[in-house]
């Protein structure tokens, strides 16, 4: 497995090259989201790059209308030559390349490209030109180590770095954050809807993109990753100072070389996550929302769970026309598909007060079955 | 006078009712979602006998029927799509809206039915339209920072159908690229699953400076006085976004957008007075996103809009148990203390302060947290399903 990662200065390329790295990604800020580098900086980084006997990568990851196409185009004219390899995000910078031009492409995905369909689609339809994949980062392990049993391009992982979230043209600091015209602007944004972490707010030229709170890591599975066989772990560190980055990638190439990741635990100055590598549980909330409907026709729906305090109560609204009773047997089905069979044997309505029955559209609560959160169904059992 | 080629009016359908109040206020198309597959998780969504039944209804009335397809699905997904596309060709829908490149090549594996490339996958130039109409897509819904001239450019270049949204609720984030809800509350916007936190109040923190609001939330899109340049660019069709929303709402601006684009087809006017229908219903404040020029500060809600009347959905009434007290399904946060507005049925707007909030038990609860259900006092004229909402939050 590769270590591949931007580069910013020459002396970090020759860094770099005497670590044995053989690839470096190099972004201009006219074309690529997240740099501060000027076309004619990575001209002359791609130059130096190649005289190392490096292989220079042009990173064109914005996303463009025509009137962004035609600019960077204007930007690419200068910039193409340097480059024979080139990683995009825009489809439409996919096709430019494949129809216009001769170079390599590198497929960056991020959110999209979860099933192993597309990918092949991919791959077909570029064929030789296609250089890498860099397949989405919300991959969870045994996702990734199928994908790379079934393609034959080369993957890449993003292994190391700031967690883009969202983004937007839109410049969303401006209105509150622009009294020094600066090109960047940056905030913090704290929020009590939900239980996140903060998020760092950066709003460019290109518009206004959203990172978690937490950079996201895979570098402790890193002797996994290689026996998946992934051909490259990328790591980003620019968003942190220079005299760190040589340190970190050293500790980095360490834990690739069989060191414990502990050190470099300690070394790296942001708290990280994992994301859904290890499982991408979003499928069991996706669940959780899409079916209900469906759960609903498996049995004869009596109630759904509405609210749910752990260890005292479970309160549901009552949708069966006969209303819910006690002594009626009930089977409860979470969102996540966990089954209980039971009795009820107390049963209270919307004060409290024990009752016999409750109504349809009435509130019935019974008291707190573990492991049954909200949104579960509940559904007639058998007589008992 | 020859009239112009009135571009296709597509309505949401969130469920066969919903299909039935669009179609017979006049939209030429609607869209809706089956049990599986689509983004909108939360809404009702169609069993396969309604998607039939609503098939039947809508081509009985000369119009068309288009599936959502358009989650980001995994291999497990992928692997029960072909039943569910034959059933779709069966009962002769007329199209499907799909955001990924493997589903788009699977329902052409398993069928004939025309494929339009949902917003999802923002598409935004020529070369990226150009690209999908080779992998087989006849229609491209276009992301909504393409503007009307763009677009037309694209359909000229690409040769292929444009679609763009008139109206509705916006995303801030392109379309597809927001994993936000993803990392908060371990729900993928991207399958159906979006907590909207793009919706909610921020505490923004640059160099000392601190700020509170809004400033991720969208207003909401209105093209209405754009209906002579998406006509006259020649737009295929036209979009309101709404799958979630009320009848009310659906047949509203299906009305309104049905008989102002009639209009305009046949006399070359355009009437502007209709567009206070588009008033009458529920909406965040208006903008003209990206139709025009790119969207820019205008687009973002402020403080001040909040000043101006906008509300915020604290919930709705689950049950008024016996004129003693009133249960609510919190979906945004409110405090103890708070005056919150209740929209009754026939009784207007009731205004509630909040002297205590407890929880079934009786146990004081100073904030409420959204996904729980509380206790509030007894209002008169309320009544089960009432929204709860308060004006602007503080």
């Amino acid at each position: 497995m590769k270590l591949i990662t931007y580069a910013e200065s020459f002396v970090e390329i020759e860094e770099l090259k005497h670590l044995g790295v053989l690839e470096i990604l190099l972004a201009p800020k006219s074309i690529s989201r997240f740099s501060t580098l000027a076309d004619d900086q990575v001209i002359a980084l791609a130059q130096h790059a190649r005289d190392l006997g490096l292989r220079p990568i042009l990173v064109w990851d914005q996303l463009m209308t025509d009137a962004s196409f035609e600019r960077a185009l204007t930007q690419l004219s200068s910039l193409l030559p340097l480059f024979d390899v080139v990683r995009v995000y825009d489809p439409g910078a996919v096709e430019y390349l494949f129809v216009e031009t001769d170079k390599q492409i590198q497929l960056l995905l991020e959110l999209s490209g979860h099933n192993l369909a597309g990918l092949l689609v991919w791959q077909k339809y570029l064929g030789s030109r296609l250089d890498r994949i860099i397949p989405s980062y919300e991959l969870d392990q045994e996702t990734l180590k199928y994908f790379r049993s079934q393609l034959s391009v080369p993957l890449e992982v993003y292994g190391l770095g700031p967690l883009s979230l969202s983004y937007t043209p839109r410049p969303l600091l401006t209105p509150y954050f622009a009294a020094n015209n600066q090109e960047v602007i940056r905030a913090q944004a704290h929020t009590e809807e939900v239980h996140q972490s903060d998020l760092t707010i950066v709003q460019n030229q290109h518009g206004t993109f959203t990172f978690n709170g937490r950079d996201f890591s895979l570098v402790e599975f890193m002797p996994l990753l290689q026996s998946f066989e992934i051909n490259c772990f990328m790591v980003d560190l620019r968003h942190l100072h220079q005299e760190l980055r040589k340190k970190l990638f050293i500790s980095v190439m360490n834990v690739m070389h069989g060191e414990s990741a502990e050190s470099f635990k300690s070394l790296y100055p942001r708290p990280t996550f994992r994301g859904f590598f290890v499982k991408n549980k979003s499928d069991a909330v996706f669940s959780k929302l899409k079916n209900q409907k469906r759960d609903r026709q498996l049995g004869e729906l009596l109630a759904e769970v509405l609210d749910v305090s752990k260890g005292k109560y479970l309160g549901a609204m009552v949708r069966h026309p006969h209303g819910m009773q006690l002594g009626q047997a009930i089977m409860l089905r979470s969102p996540e598909g966990k089954e209980k069979h039971l009795v009820i044997n107390q049963l209270f309505d919307a004060a409290y007060l024990p009752v016999a029955k409750v109504a349809k559209d009435h509130l019935a609560y019974i008291p707190a079955i573990s492991g049954m959160s909200s949104k579960a169904l509940i559904f007639c059992g058998t007589s008992h | 006078m020859n009239s112009l080629t009135a571009p296709e009016l597509l309505a949401p359908a969130g469920n066969l009712q919903k299909l039935k109040v669009a179609v017979r206020y006049g939209a030429n198309a609607v869209y809706l979602g089956g049990q599986k597959f689509g983004l909108r998780s939360a809404a009702d969504n169609f069993t396969e006998l309604e998607i039939a039944e609503g098939v039947e209804f809508a081509h009985a009335h000369g119009a068309k029927v288009y599936v959502v397809l358009n989650s980001f699905l995994h291999d497990k997904e992928v692997e029960e799509l072909p039943p569910f596309v034959q059933f779709l060709e069966s009962v002769q829908i007329d199209a499907v809206i799909v955001s990924d490149l493997g589903v788009v090549h699977q329902v052409r594996q398993l069928s004939q039915i025309p494929i339009h490339l949902s917003t999802q996958s923002s598409c935004l130039n020529i070369f990226a339209a150009k690209f999908w109409k080779k992998q087989g897509v006849s229609r491209i819904v276009l992301g909504r920072e393409v503007s009307i001239a763009q677009a037309a450019l694209i359909k000229k270049e690409a040769k292929i159908e444009v679609e763009m949204f008139i109206h509705g609720a916006m995303c801030m984030s392109i379309s597809g690229k927001c994993s936000l809800s993803n990392y908060s509350t371990g729900r993928d916007s991207n399958r159906g699953g979006c907590a909207q936190n793009c919706r909610f109040l921020y505490r923004l923190e640059n160099t000392g400076k601190t700020i509170e609001s809004y400033f991720m939330s969208s207003k909401d899109l209105n093209g209405f006085s754009l209906i002579p340049q998406f006509v006259d660019y020649g737009i295929d069709s036209l979009k309101i976004e709404g799958r979630m929303k009320s009848p009310l709402y659906v047949g509203t601006l299906t009305a309104a957008y049905s008989k102002a684009l009639k209009q305009y087809c046949l006399t070359r006017t355009y009437d502007g007075s209709l567009s206070q229908e588009l008033e009458k219903v529920t909406h965040r404040a208006y903008c003209s996103g990206s139709l025009v020029s790119p969207a820019a500060e205008e687009s973002v809600y402020t403080e001040r809009e909040h000043e101006e009347g906008d509300y915020t959905s604290l919930g709705n009434i689950l049950e008024v148990y016996q004129q003693q007290f009133m249960m609510v399904e919190v979906r945004s946060a409110f405090h103890q203390g708070e005056t919150v507005e209740i929209l009754t049925y026939g009784e207007g707007v009731k205004y509630l302060q909040l002297s205590s909030i407890c929880n079934v038990l009786g146990e004081e609860i100073l904030r409420t947290n959204p996904g729980t259900v509380v206790r509030i006092p007894f209002c008169p004229g309320v009544e089960a399903g009432n929204i709860v909402r308060s004006k602007g939050q503080k």
